[in-house]
């Protein structure tokens, strides 16, 4: 769907037409989900915030603001509802020590690391970030948005999103190193036996 | 930190062999290169819902229940129909049925003034029929106020109801 075919759907549906609004969804609901998939960590959580977010947008559909791109609003209500679950009770949090003991476990004996367990390591180590850092470093990193697309989803200043950043980034880079260096260790011992 | 991979050959020469010979920059380098590369890994992996169709079909059923919170002020907008100073008044019965919510009350879709007249008259006996909740926004109404104070007047009335 080209931005002139979204712009009529985004008006169709503002008119209350179902069909203009379904195609919309199908259109969005990928991105909502993978944004609230990796706020959360949670299947069953990240398809309820899916839908909550869509019955947002349904309901605010006339007061779009054509100022920001339709998947930007929806990267707003997505992460906004994400940190709303991780600020929650009911969102389970990881302890220092069983992100340790998860990391500690190489898959196998290989001295090549693999990839899957490179990733795991970053998802892990995402989650020792703080809520907004995570939000910062999920919308900038891995779903690679403009830094202005970032800074009107999270409503905050350019500075204030690069702060949070670089502190993730940061993390994230030490916890790698620490990852790194265990892998590495435990491979030549398991090569020497 | 440069990009690296947009280095021209000689700049990237220099910097190899500086590199080469610098365990502080070298390891500074590495690490970044690392980082860089767990991240990117990590980006590809996109989580999907286990069952899109499925994801879009509850959306789909979910807004069925829903009316979208369609105000007056959004109405009049999309009518693109200029508001003058004679429709003050009917844009604070728009703000304060923006205040009180207007989503659980039906609203035709069309977007015609006349569409805008119908649900004036609409939200006007709704609003006399929870007389007990609602307050009369003519109250707020004095001739030297701004329509800033009217506002905030009823506002706070609707705060305390
Ligand atoms: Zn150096």
């Amino acid at each position: 769907m080209n931005p002139a075919e979204e712009r009529e759907c985004i008006q169709k549906a503002a008119s209350g037409d179902h069909r203009a609004f379904r195609q919309l969804v199908e259109l969005h609901s990928g991105l909502a989900y993978t944004i609230a998939f990796r706020m959360t960590r949670d299947v069953d959580e990240s398809e309820d915030i899916v839908q909550e977010a869509f019955v947002r947008v349904w309901k605010n559909i006339h007061r779009y603001d054509a100022g920001f791109r339709f998947r930007t609003w929806i990267a707003k209500i997505v992460t906004n509802l994400s940190l709303d679950y991780l600020k929650s009770p009911r969102s389970k949090k990881w302890s220092g020590l069983e992100l340790v003991e998860n990391m500690a476990e190489p898959m196998n004996a290989n001295t090549v690391i693999e990839s899957s367990e490179l990733k795991s390591a970053v998802f892990r180590l995402a989650e020792q970030l703080t809520p907004k850092q995570k939000a910062v470093f999920v919308l900038r990193d891995l779903e690679m948005m403009e830094p202005e697309e970032v800074c009107k989803a999270l409503d905050m200043q350019d500075g204030n999103m690069k702060s949070n950043l670089f502190h993730a980034r940061k993390k994230i880079k030490e916890g790698l190193e620490k990852w790194y260096q265990k892998e590495i260790i435990w491979n030549a011992g398991n090569v020497k036996s | 930190m440069y990009l690296y991979g947009e280095l021209n050959a000689a700049d990237r020469a220099e910097i190899d062999e500086h590199l080469a010979n610098c365990q502080s920059c070298s390891s500074v380098f590495a690490e970044i290169r690392r980082l860089n590369a767990a991240i990117s890994l990590a980006a590809e992996d996109r989580p999907l819902p286990p069952n899109t169709a499925n994801l879009t079909r509850l959306v789909m059923e979910n807004i069925e229940s829903v009316k979208p919170s369609f105000t007056l002020w959004s109405m009049l907008w999309e009518s693109r129909l200029a508001v003058s100073m004679a429709a003050v008044s009917l844009m604070l019965v728009a703000t304060f049925a923006q205040e009180v919510s207007v989503e659980d009350y039906h609203v035709p879709n069309e977007q015609t003034l006349s569409g805008v007249r119908l649900n004036v008259s609409e939200f006007r006996s709704l609003a006399t029929r929870q007389k007990a909740k609602v307050f009369s926004w003519s109250d707020c109404r004095t001739p030297l106020a701004s329509a800033g104070a009217v506002k905030d007047c009823m506002r706070s009335h609707f705060k305390q109801n």
